[in-house]
C-alpha cells in the first residue's frame, strides 16, 4: 500500500505516513493506524483520538 | 439562548460548533469571509502546493457547520448593546442574548507604508494567497521566474519566503533588525536560519530601513531596489478591535477580556487573535482552540474556574530548517510579542 497522507481538520497539519512525526516519536514510514493514541497534532494539539485526520 | 458570533476563523467556528451541539442553542455565525473555514496558519506554506492540494486549505465549507446558521459575505457593522443587537450591513440586524467577537487579525502596516499601499501585498487571509498564486501562475506563463521582496524577517515573513523559494521562484528578504526572527530566536540559532535561507538560495538584507514601495521597487533610508514582481510586507498582525470600540468597550492591543473572555458587558465575549486577556494577546492555534473550547463550556455552566492558557510552543516552520538548541529553546515565549500572523515587529514601529 502506498504511504497516505492525512489532514488534521482543525488547523490543516498534514501527517505524511512516509515522514512521521520523528519529533514525537513517529518513525517514517508510520502507519496512521499505529500512530498511538497519545499522538497529538504538532500544530495545534488536538488529540489523535478528538480529531479526526482526514486522508488528503 | 441566543448566541452571535462574529468572525469565522479558528476562534469562531470552534466556538459556534462547541455551542450549537446544545439544542440550547442558536448560533448565528456572522463573518466577511466567503471561501469556507480555513486555518490561516496554513496559508505561510500556502504557496508552493499544487493546484490540487491548494484546493483543499479550505478544510470545511460554511454549509457543513453542524448546526450553525451562517450569514458569509456579510459584515457586523455595530453592536447596539442596550437593545442586544448586532447591526450588519443593509440595516439589518440580529438578536442576541449572548454575543461572542472574534474578528480575528488584519495585517499589521507601518505608518510610513500606508501611503503605499496600492503597490504591495500581504499574506492575511486566503484571498491575498490566491492572489499571490496567480501572479506566479501568470509569471511562469510568460517564461519568467518571479523575484518577490518580502519586507520583515518574522514568523511569517522567514515562513512564507521559504514557501516562496520551495516554488522555485527567486526572494529577497528585507529585515529591520541585524538578525531574524529576534523575538523567537537567540543569536546563534538566528545565525543558523541565516545559513539554512543562504544555503537555499534566499537573498536577506539587515537593518532596512523601508520608508515606502513604488512599482515594485523597494525604497529605503539607503536608496531603492528592485524592481521585483511583487513585494509582500508581513510587519506583524493588529487584531480587529473596531466592533468592540464602537461599542464603547474597552480595547488595548485587542478587545480587552477578564479571565473569564468576558468584556465589561456580561453579555459580550471575545475569543482568538483580537481578544486582550489580562493584557496578554494569544495569537497561536492551540491557546486559541482553547479558549474557543472553554467558553463553550463556560456559557453551558460547566467550566469549573477561569480560562487558563495552555503550555503551547510554536512551531517556526520553514522548509527543512530546524532550530539548534539554544537558550531560547523551552518555554514559549511572550505570545504577546510574536505569533502566528505576528512576525517580528509586534511592537515595532515603522519599515520591516
Amino acid at each position: 500500500m502506498p504511504f497516505r497522507t492525512f489532514t488534521c481538520q482543525v488547523c490543516g497539519h498534514v501527517y505524511d505516513e512516509a515522514a512521521g512525526d520523528p519529533a514525537a516519536g513517529i518513525a517514517p514510514g508510520t502507519r496512521w493506524e499505529d500512530v498511538p493514541e497519545s499522538w497529538s497534532c504538532p500544530d495545534c494539539g488536538v488529540k489523535k483520538a478528538d480529531f479526526q485526520m482526514v486522508a488528503a | 439562548m441566543k448566541v452571535a458570533v462574529v468572525g469565522s476563523g479558528l476562534a469562531g467556528v470552534t466556538v459556534a460548533e462547541a455551542l450549537a451541539k446544545s439544542a440550547r442553542h442558536t448560533v448565528t455565525l456572522v463573518t466577511t469571509e466567503t471561501h469556507g473555514y480555513y486555518s490561516r496558519p496554513r496559508l505561510s506554506h500556502g504557496f508552493a502546493l499544487t493546484d490540487e492540494a491548494a484546493a483543499k486549505i479550505v478544510l470545511k465549507r460554511f454549509d457543513a457547520l453542524a448546526g450553525v446558521r451562517v450569514l458569509s459575505g456579510t459584515e457586523a457593522v455595530g453592536v447596539e448593546r442596550g437593545k442586544r443587537r448586532l447591526a450588519l450591513r443593509d440595516d439589518q440586524s440580529i438578536a442576541y442574548e449572548v454575543l461572542i467577537l472574534a474578528p480575528g487579525s488584519a495585517a499589521r502596516i507601518p505608518p510610513v507604508l500606508a501611503t503605499s499601499r496600492p503597490h504591495f501585498l500581504t499574506l492575511n487571509n486566503l484571498d491575498d494567497l490566491l492572489t499571490l498564486r496567480r501572479r506566479h501562475a501568470r509569471s511562469r506563463a510568460g517564461g519568467k521566474t518571479p523575484h518577490w521582496a518580502v519586507i520583515g524577517g518574522g514568523l511569517i515573513g522567514c515562513e512564507f519566503a521559504s514557501d516562496l523559494r520551495k516554488a522555485g521562484d527567486a526572494v529577497t528578504i528585507f529585515h529591520r533588525e541585524p538578525r531574524l526572527l529576534e523575538l523567537q530566536l537567540d543569536a546563534l540559532q538566528s545565525q543558523a536560519l541565516h545559513e539554512h535561507f543562504m544555503a537555499q538560495g534566499i537573498e536577506v538584507l539587515y537593518r532596512q530601513d523601508v520608508r515606502g514601495v513604488f512599482m515594485g521597487r523597494v525604497l529605503t533610508a539607503d536608496g531603492e531596489l528592485g524592481p521585483y514582481d511583487g513585494v509582500i510586507v508581513s510587519t506583524g498582525f493588529a487584531p480587529r478591535v473596531e466592533l468592540a470600540q464602537d461599542a464603547g468597550l474597552a480595547v488595548g492591543r485587542g478587545i480587552v477580556v477578564d479571565e473569564f473572555l468576558r468584556t465589561a458587558d456580561p453579555a459580550v465575549y471575545a475569543v482568538g487573535d483580537a481578544a486582550e486577556v489580562n493584557g496578554k494577546l494569544f495569537p497561536f492555534v492551540s491557546p486559541i482552540r482553547s479558549q474557543a473550547l472553554w467558553l463553550a463550556e463556560h456559557l453551558e455552566g460547566r467550566a469549573p474556574g477561569a480560562w487558563t492558557p495552555p503550555a503551547f510552543e510554536p512551531v517556526i516552520k520553514v522548509h527543512g530548517f530546524k532550530p539548534p538548541a539554544g537558550s531560547s529553546a523551552g518555554p514559549a515565549p511572550d505570545p504577546s510579542r510574536s505569533g502566528h500572523a505576528a512576525p517580528a515587529a509586534a511592537g515595532g514601529p515603522a519599515g520591516r
